[in-house]
């Protein structure tokens, strides 16, 4: 064997997980090195380790050799969290075991690869479910949703991922192994993977709907108000879903050009009750994203305003012909703009100037570093002086 | 058709190929990006089962499987393949086109026609 002051970088991660399990292999760095941002990185190697061990022994080596590493799930973010600039890239799709379900305690343990629609289809059986549901939930992976504190579609009735987490495993940036639990699940949800490296999760659950039903409500450009005021009495019915598309958005998707609502209720009083009309509307509200991408507009963006300045925001929208959707219900809305677009920057402005935030729900990654709020990046910090000190996860994402 | 691929990664959903390999790189999404790139290798451009599952889940419809055809059929043209011959002769003496394999056992090597 070759001695290891003789090695070079590849040799050491085939000592750790293997051959076949690391890769500097063109094909490989160029697929690895971008996500669902677009944005254009760098690969310097991929790894898949299959275990904790071996990702606490790539940390041990990482943070004696001074190797920066970028952990990636489903690479389905929007802000270029698992992008590299020329990084190792550690993909932990290999850790897709469901540990341990418990029906009595309605709760379950999955590993950081774990793809959520995985997850629930296997929870159907025992008519359960996670609620937490973005629209990639066909592809993202359970660790990724947790370090984006991803929310989606049903937000306005089951909150946020760090809601529904009990207890976590991680590997920080020391090597040290942590179990987390209590108020120091904050400390790792929505911190894009700067704090540590997610290896197992125990997840709440709740109880699989019985009943749904869907109505669709259309508005013209001129009923915007009006399209307001029937979201404020959709949140005081406690409806599970109350999703948005403008006319430019319903345009592309192939609707009406005209604003849609879309209202999941968890009981049988909408006009859509049949199973397959209910999947066919969440599949077309899921594919916009894609669709709007695809048509040049390749930049997502994801601010979060009060429902009372809303309003200002959708008027702004319509006027520059900004197609959006979002989930109108907890005030997150998704415009789209052409890359370099000016329009970007005067977004920004026009959202901190109603006072709302810049990023919703898709984190701040490598694309909204230089909007980060003064207050958050103290916070990341601080924490990476806790858990990350020589900054050798995700080291340049947020901040 | 490449062009119109924003790299949401919906199409990885469901897919044979990656939910075995868990490798980005012979996922639909890894495949449509080098293609585009010309970048693609003989070996990840085999490990497609062209079971159309991709292009369901796709939101703008791109037919990969379609595009994975073509691109064997390009290969094929320009040169003999070793692993086709290999498949080949996998079918003939074992009847499948992996080789020999145990009840219950997984091929190491994947192959499709």
């Amino acid at each position: 064997m070759e001695k290891g002051w003789n090695l070079n970088l590849i040799n050491w991660f085939e000592r750790i997980v293997g051959k076949g399990n690391v890769s500097e292999e063109e094909i490989d760095k160029l697929v690895y090195s971008t996500d669902a941002s677009q944005i254009k990185g760098e690969t310097r190697l991929v790894v898949w380790p299959k275990n904790a061990e071996e990702i606490h022994k790539i940390v041990l080596f990482a943070k004696r050799n001074k190797t920066n590493l970028v952990i990636r799930g489903a690479g389905t973010g929007l802000v270029g969290g698992c992008v590299p600039k020329n990084e190792v890239i550690m993909d932990l799709s290999k850790l897709n075991k469901i540990l341990n379900t418990s029906e009595y305690e309605r709760s379950v343990i999955v590993q950081a690869g774990v793809v959520l629609n995985n997850l629930n289809l296997r929870l159907k059986k025992l008519k359960l479910f996670f609620p937490v549901i973005p629209s990639s939930h066909k592809a993202c992976t359970i660790g990724g949703m947790i370090a984006t504190n991803a929310v989606g579609i049903r937000a306005i009735k089951y909150g946020r991922v760090e809601d529904w987490v009990k207890a976590l495993e991680i590997i920080d940036g020391t090597g040290r192994l942590r179990r987390i639990k209590g108020e120091e699940i904050k400390d790792f949800c929505g911190k894009e993977g700067t704090t540590g490296i997610i290896l197992r999760a125990k997840l709440k659950l709740n109880d699989l709907p019985e009943k749904r039903s869907l109505d669709i409500f259309k508005f013209e450009d001129e009923e915007l108000e009006e399209l307001i005021e029937k979201v404020r009495e959709l949140k005081d019915e406690g409806v599970s879903a109350i999703e948005f598309i403008n006319a430019g958005a319903a345009k592309i998707a192939g609707l009406e050009e005209l604003n849609h609502l879309i209202i999941e209720y968890e009981d049988f009083r909408g006009e859509f009750k049949e199973e397959n009309e209910i999947e066919k509307i969440w599949k077309m509200r899921e594919g916009i994203l894609t669709k709007i991408n695809s048509k040049e507009y390749s930049v997502s963006e994801d601010p979060k305003l009060p429902l009372d300045k809303l309003i200002d925001f959708l008027y702004w929208l319509k006027n520059n012909n900004i197609p959006a959707f979002g989930h109108i219900g907890v005030g997150i809305i998704h415009p789209h703009f052409k890359r370099n677009s000016e329009k970007i920057e005067e977004m920004f402005e026009i959202v901190k100037k109603l006072n709302g935030e810049i990023s919703g729900e898709h984190g701040i990654g490598l694309l909204k570093k230089k909007h980060v709020n003064p207050e958050v990046l103290k916070e990341i910090k601080e924490l990476k002086e806790k858990y990350n000190p020589d900054n050798i996860i995700n080291g340049g994402k947020i901040c | 058709m490449l062009e119109e691929c924003s790299l949401c990664g919906l199409c990885k959903a469901n897919c044979p190929i990656f939910d075995v390999l868990l490798k980005e790189t012979d996922s639909p999404r890894g495949k449509i990006f080098s293609l585009k790139k010309d970048v693609i290798t003989e070996d990840v451009l085999e490990k497609c089962s062209l079971c159309n599952s991709c292009k369901l889940n796709c939101p703008v419809d791109i037919d990969l499987p379609s595009l994975i055809r073509e691109a064997r059929k390009k290969l094929l043209e320009e040169k003999e393949s070793e692993r086709n011959r290999k498949m080949i002769n996998n079918i003939r003496k074992f009847g499948n086109p992996f080789g020999e394999l145990q009840e219950g056992e997984t091929p190491e090597e994947l192959y499709c026609c």
